[in-house]
This record gives C-alpha cells, sequence and structure tokens, in this order.
C-alpha cells in the first residue's frame, strides 16, 4: 500500500528553488531521508506535514491530495508530525502540553484523552516525568516529549524531522528500537544528517542534494555507488574530493585513484560523499 | 510485634462478610498493624474494583491545573477541552493581568489630571485588542505553531478561542473609558476601531507573520490619529463618524468572512 | 524493600511510583473494610480513589508518627462518610451476618479472657454494633459516626449508651 505518492513536486521560496520535480512513492516501514543542510530536508518533511503546500506537483497521503482542504483534515487526524524547531509554551508540564496537543488532535473526551496521554508518554519512557514543567527537561527528554506527542491517537504516518538532534548514544539506540517498532505497521519518515542512523534502522533511504532525489534505494546500494573510488594511500592526493587520515595512520580518499592506493571496501558515508560532495576537492583531516 | 497471623480461612471469610462483629473487629484491629496480613487477604479482595479505583487515582492527579478564566469560561458554556484551547498556551498570562493593572493605573493617572491624558487614553486603547490578539500568538504558543498546524483541529475555531483572553481586556478598557471619559458615549469610542484593528491584525497575521501585521498596523493607527490632529486639530479626529462607518464595515466583514470560510473550508483558516 | 513511612516521604517529593507501591501494599485491605461497611461498590472504589489522592497531596505533612496503615484507614473512613453525605440516597450498611459457630481460629483470635467480651458484642442488634463498630473500632467522633451511619447525632450517642449499658450488664 502507498501511503506517500509524490509526483513532480516542485516548491519555490522566492526565486529559490528548494523542491525540484521530486517523485517519490512510500509504503510501510522506514523511510531515511539523508542530505546537507539546506538541501530542502525540512521543506519535504512540511509538505509531507501538510504544514507547507507544492507550488507545482502531485502530492498524495494516505490516498487522499494533501491540497484538498477536506482532505488535509482527514489525513492530519492519522498523521503524527515531530517538527525540527520545537518550541514549548512556558509554564507547561510535560503531561500538560501533550494533553494540549491531543485536544488539538480532536480528542475531546477527558478520561480516554488522559489515557492516550499517559501511554504515548509510556512509550517515550516519560512517565516519571509527566508532572515536571518542560522547561526544567533536559534537551533529550523534550526530543522524547515531541515524538511521544507525534504517537497520540495511534496515526499511521509519522514524519520525524531530525529525531535523533540532541539525543546522547543511548538514547539513540533506544529511539531507534521505538522507530523500528512503530515501523512494523504504519509509514515512518525520518530525516537525519547522520548516515550511521539510516545505516543502523533504515532499510530504504533517499539522499536529498538542491532539492532533487540525488539516489533511492537501500544503505548497501547507496556503499556500492561508491564502489571503486574509495582508496587508501600513504600520501595525499591533490585530485581527491575527500581525504582523511583514519586510526592506522594511513590516508582514506574518495575520488580518483591517487598513484599506489589500493581500493578499499565502500561505507555509506562514501556514496553519500559522492553523491553530494561539492566538485571542489574537500580536505578534512582528523588524527 | 505480633507473631499470630490470620489464617486464609480467616481472611476469607472476613473478606466474605461471614464473620461474626467481635471477631471481625478483631481482624481489623490486627490488619491495621499487620504488613503480611495485609497482604495476605489481597486474594480476597475485589481486583477489579481495585484496578478502576487506581485508574481514577492516577486520573485525578494528572487533571492539569484549571485558571479562574478558564473555570470562567467553562461555567459560560465553553466544552473544558475549548477553554483549555483558549487558556491553556497562554504564556502571557501575566504579561496580560500586567497589562490590565497598567490600563487601570492609567485610567486612575487620567481621572487626576483630565483632558489630554484622556485624549491619550483614547488613542492607546483601540491598539489593546489588536496587543490581545498578539499576545494570544506569543512567542510561547508561537514556538509550537508547526505542531498546531499539523493537528486536524478547525483552524478559524483555535484562532478564535485564542482570542477570547482579548474580551475581558476589550472590557475592562471600556469600564475604565467610562470612568475617564466625560459622557458613556465618548468612552465607547475606541471600541470598533480597536476591534478593526483585531480583525486585520488576524487577516494579516496570516499574510506577512505575527509581529510584521502587529507592528504594521500599530504604526498605522499611530499616524492616523498624529495626521488626524494636524489636519482637524483634534485627536477626535481619528474617531470621526466615517472612521467609525469603516471600523464597523471590516469588523462586519471580518465575521462574515469567519462564517462563510467556517462552512466552506473548515481547515483553510 | 522501603517501608511505609520510607515511601511516604518518596511521595513528598512526588515519586508516581512510591505511590503505587504504596496502593499495592495497601489497597486490598482497605477495599476489604471499607466494604464492611457499604455495600455499594462506586462509593468504595470512590472512597479508595480519594484516599490515595489525599495521600499524595498530603504526604508532605505525615509527621512519621505512628502507622501508616492506621493513618490510611482515618483518611479512607471520612473520605468515604463525605461520600455518603453527598449521595442522595442511603447506602445500606453491609449486613450483619448470621451468628458463627465458634470454631479454632476463635480460640486463637479470641483470647478466652476476651470471651465474654466477644460474646456480649455479637448479642447486640445490628444497629447497636453499627455504632460501637463506628466509635470504638473505627476512632470516629460522634458526628463523624451519625454521617456514616446516617442517624441523627442523638441517636449515636442514646445507642452507645444502650450498647454501653447491655455490655457491662452481660459482662457482670
Amino acid at each position: 500500500m502507498t501511503d506517500i505518492g509524490l509526483t513532480e513536486v516542485s516548491k519555490s521560496y522566492g526565486r529559490r528553488r528548494v523542491l525540484n520535480r521530486v517523485t517519490l512513492d512510500v509504503g510501510t516501514g522506514v523511510l531515511g531521508l539523508l542530505g546537507p543542510n539546506g538541501a530542502g530536508k525540512t521543506t519535504l518533511m512540511r509538505v509531507l506535514a501538510t504544514v507547507a503546500q507544492a507550488d507545482a506537483g502531485r502530492v498524495e497521503l494516505l490516498g487522499r491530495d494533501a491540497r484538498d482542504p477536506l482532505a488535509q483534515v482527514a489525513i492530519r487526524r492519522r498523521l503524527g508530525y515531530v517538527p525540527q524547531e520545537t518550541g514549548f509554551p512556558r509554564g507547561f508540564t510535560a503531561f500538560e502540553y501533550v494533553d494540549y496537543v491531543a485536544i488539538l488532535k480532536e480528542m475531546t473526551d477527558r478520561r480516554t484523552r488522559h489515557d492516550e496521554v499517559r501511554r504515548v508518554l509510556e512509550t517515550m519512557g516519560l512517565t516519571t516525568h509527566a508532572r515536571r514543567r518542560v522547561w526544567r527537561l533536559s534537551g533529550g527528554m523534550k526530543r522524547r516529549l515531541m515524538i511521544a506527542q507525534a504517537l497520540l491517537s495511534d496515526p499511521r504516518l509519522l514524519i520525524l524531522d531530525e529525531p535523533t538532534a540532541g539525543l546522547d548514544p543511548e538514547q539513540r539506540l533506544r529511539l531507534r528500537d521505538t522507530i523500528s517498532t512503530l515501523a512494523e505497521n504504519r509509514c515512518v519518515v525520518v530525516s537525519t544528517h547522520q548516515t550511521e542512523d539510516v545505516a543502523a534502522f533504515c532499510p530504504r533511504l533517499v539522499v536529498l542534494h538542491e532539492g532533487s532525489i540525488r539516489f533511492d534505494g537501500n544503505p548497501q546500494q547507496l556503499a556500492a555507488a561508491a564502489a571503486g573510488r574509495v582508496w587508501r594511500s600513504e600520501q595525499r592526493d591533490p585530485g581527491a574530493r575527500l581525504a582523511w587520515r583514519t586510526s592506522d595512520g594511513r590516508l582514506r580518499q574518495v575520488g580518483s585513484p591517487p598513484p599506489g592506493a589500493t581500493l578499499v571496501e565502500p561505507s555509506i558515508e562514501d556514496g553519500y560523499l559522492l553523491l553530494v560532495g561539492s566538485s571542489e576537492p574537500v580536505v578534512k583531516a582528523t588524527a | 510485634m505480633t507473631v499470630w497471623h490470620a489464617d486464609d480461612a480467616l481472611l476469607a471469610a472476613y473478606a466474605g462478610g461471614g464473620l461474626d462483629q467481635a471477631r471481625a473487629a478483631s481482624v481489623e484491629q490486627h490488619l491495621t498493624g499487620c504488613a503480611s496480613c495485609r497482604a495476605a487477604i489481597a486474594p480476597h479482595a475485589d481486583a477489579a474494583l481495585i484496578a478502576r479505583a487506581w485508574a481514577g487515582t492516577v486520573d485525578r492527579l494528572d487533571r492539569p491545573r484549571t485558571s479562574p478564566f478558564e473555570r470562567l469560561l467553562i461555567a459560560l458554556g465553553l466544552s473544558p477541552s475549548a477553554a483549555r484551547l483558549a487558556t491553556g498556551a497562554s504564556a502571557a498570562r501575566r504579561a496580560w493581568v500586567a497589562g490590565c493593572v497598567l490600563v487601570a493605573g492609567f485610567a486612575i493617572a487620567a481621572r487626576e489630571m483630565d483632558g489630554p491624558m484622556a485624549l491619550w487614553f483614547l488613542t492607546v486603547a483601540p491598539l489593546a485588542p489588536l496587543t490581545g490578539v498578539a499576545l494570544a500568538y506569543g512567542p510561547g504558543v508561537f514556538s509550537m505553531h508547526e505542531v498546531v498546524a499539523a493537528a486536524p483541529y478547525p483552524r478559524l475555531r483555535l484562532v478564535l478561542l485564542r482570542c477570547l483572553p482579548v474580551l475581558p481586556m476589550t472590557v475592562l478598557l471600556l469600564v475604565v473609558g467610562g470612568l475617564v471619559l466625560p459622557g458613556t458615549a465618548g468612552a465607547a469610542l475606541w471600541l470598533l476601531p480597536g476591534l478593526a484593528l483585531a480583525a486585520l491584525g488576524l487577516v494579516a497575521e496570516r499574510l506577512v507573520g505575527v509581529q510584521t501585521a502587529i507592528g504594521g498596523l500599530a504604526a498605522l493607527w499611530m499616524g492616523g490619529v498624529a495626521s488626524a490632529r494636524i489636519t482637524t486639530g483634534s485627536v477626535l479626529g481619528a474617531f470621526s463618524p466615517t472612521v467609525q462607518l469603516l471600523s464597523s464595515a471590516i469588523v462586519l466583514g471580518a465575521v462574515c468572512l469567519a462564517l462563510v470560510g467556517a462552512r466552506r473550508t473548515r481547515s483553510f483558516w | 524493600m522501603a517501608d511505609d513511612a520510607a515511601l511516604i516521604g518518596s511521595i513528598a517529593r512526588g515519586d508516581r511510583d512510591a505511590l503505587a507501591t504504596l496502593y499495592s501494599r495497601h489497597a486490598s485491605w482497605l477495599q476489604v473494610r471499607l466494604r464492611r461497611r457499604c455495600v455499594d461498590d462506586d462509593v468504595v472504589a470512590e472512597a479508595l480513589q480519594e484516599t490515595f489522592v489525599a495521600a499524595w497531596r498530603g504526604a508532605g505533612r505525615w509527621r512519621g508518627e505512628g502507622d501508616v496503615g492506621a493513618w490510611l484507614w482515618g483518611i479512607a473512613i471520612r473520605r468515604m462518610i463525605d461520600l455518603l453525605a453527598k449521595r442522595p440516597r442511603h447506602c445500606p450498611l453491609a449486613g450483619v451476618p448470621d451468628p458463627v459457630v465458634a470454631s479454632a481460629e476463635e480460640q486463637v483470635l479470641v483470647r478466652v479472657e476476651y470471651a465474654d467480651v466477644a460474646t456480649a458484642l455479637n448479642r447486640l442488634s445490628p444497629d447497636l454494633v453499627a455504632v460501637v463498630q463506628a466509635t470504638v473500632l473505627d476512632g470516629l467522633t460522634t458526628r463523624e459516626a451519625a454521617r456514616l451511619l446516617q442517624i441523627p447525632q442523638g441517636t449515636v450517642k442514646t445507642r452507645m449508651a444502650r450498647a454501653r449499658l447491655l455490655l457491662r450488664e452481660a459482662l457482670s
């Protein structure tokens, strides 16, 4: 079943074109959306969350036209959205915040609504913090609180914009677990700029660069895209796109073969860098 | 410490109501002080009732605190969830109270000095409902904008609910105006322009964003008052019948637009 | 495992898990005991619920004197009285059971020297027993007992005097 169907979707802000003829079909499971800052990720996520409207092309969400106002309401009833910018009204407790969003999601009966609020707080491990003021929660907890509100009323479509940002490694692992579980019977789109995230829990990933889809496939395919272009050598090659010194003291270089280099197994990161790396050679040196 | 414990048959008889008064009393006295017998009686208690009471307890503890204004809205017939939307995220509640106090203080000062002060009051008062709308969209609420935009709640209804806290301010200004200005008719002069500015603010917010909308309209109004003073020699020129008529047209138009909009596309707003 | 007093301390600091533990320890016997005084399950459930809400809010004021169980019961019985007072209809008291033949347990429970008291108590009429139970065993004031039993305060006093007289006669 197709939950998201984008056909030739474009969007501009003024003269700047942020989405350029994006075509994408997504069904059950996790889709990882990868791309550098300014690639149009957040705009695409906002279009998927019905918050932004496309200028051209067709956006079909859960089988309905996202530009039809009545269909929008129907879509929003089955949608959970974690925006990138997260702000909280001052003075709210964690419980009150989620409760407020629950009212916006049309849950009018207080008892059932509060049961639902407790359920999503429990899912995100926030039960013991439910009565604390939001501004006193740590960054990771606020992030989890945002995801908790998105889980209200068990949405079919989950749009998570950078959910792992600001989480410590343990919380990130927990979140992967949660997202994988959620994706068993729903459509989840996760945007991130961390390649290890997509490698870990996204069976399918899309690379967005300068408003266009540059890659659509599984992580192995992305790594394979760099096959034959990743080298290891003792000296820096000025023609390499990227080069950095790894823990074994030698240089890992992406691009054309430097003299005397040996070919190495590419990683997802290599494939990603080749897709989005600028044409100018960039050199990063890490000890 | 007691070494004697009630056995299961005795506890069962007690729980089932099949024990005479003296022995039941005896068991109760024992239970009050004996943790192990209290634990042992659990199988004879009504588990469903206990689970229900726990759910009720948790529900009571989680129930968000309601502000007096929220309770007032509920008393006036608004549903509790709608009242929550109207007042819950008013992060600017304190600013609101401060504003009311300021207006009251202003009024008292104006009474002492009368004349020019009253005219100043007239100049500033129409901006109050607009400021109220701005506060309804205050930074605290505005920070939730993305989440709100993705929710199915009818947009127009939400906007109107959030503007509800503007009402007490408007009423207060009307009362204060009545005290300050000579004649009750004069006190109401500011009301229509004020509401018109608030309505324009709501429309402009959707087009240019809240800060620009509020700032622009406030500047426009102050400019209008200043030019009225220059051309007609009095601030009251800004409250001429023409302005009043125009204002009522704007307010009426906004209300009609809102009603039609609500009926045709609930989510457009 | 934390004892009850420590749990109250945690509850006072806002620990919801501590309240859950306290509930799991005390809800059962409180429910049974309340149920013996009122057959309306809704009233019992609500009294139980309000007891723990009050415990959550009042934990900070608990001075650590006496038994937590007794403290909870004190709250529970008074909450139930308040609830009964609000109800338009009378909540029938749990029926007084048939006299039970003295069993082996009784020999243990009611020591030989108290056997006479037990017999005397069991012989009282249900109305009088209810008053004795409320005032002596539950430790309620005359006013509270009157509200629990839904009878005037004067009646509580006269029934108590009568019960005292009958018990004294039986024991002399």
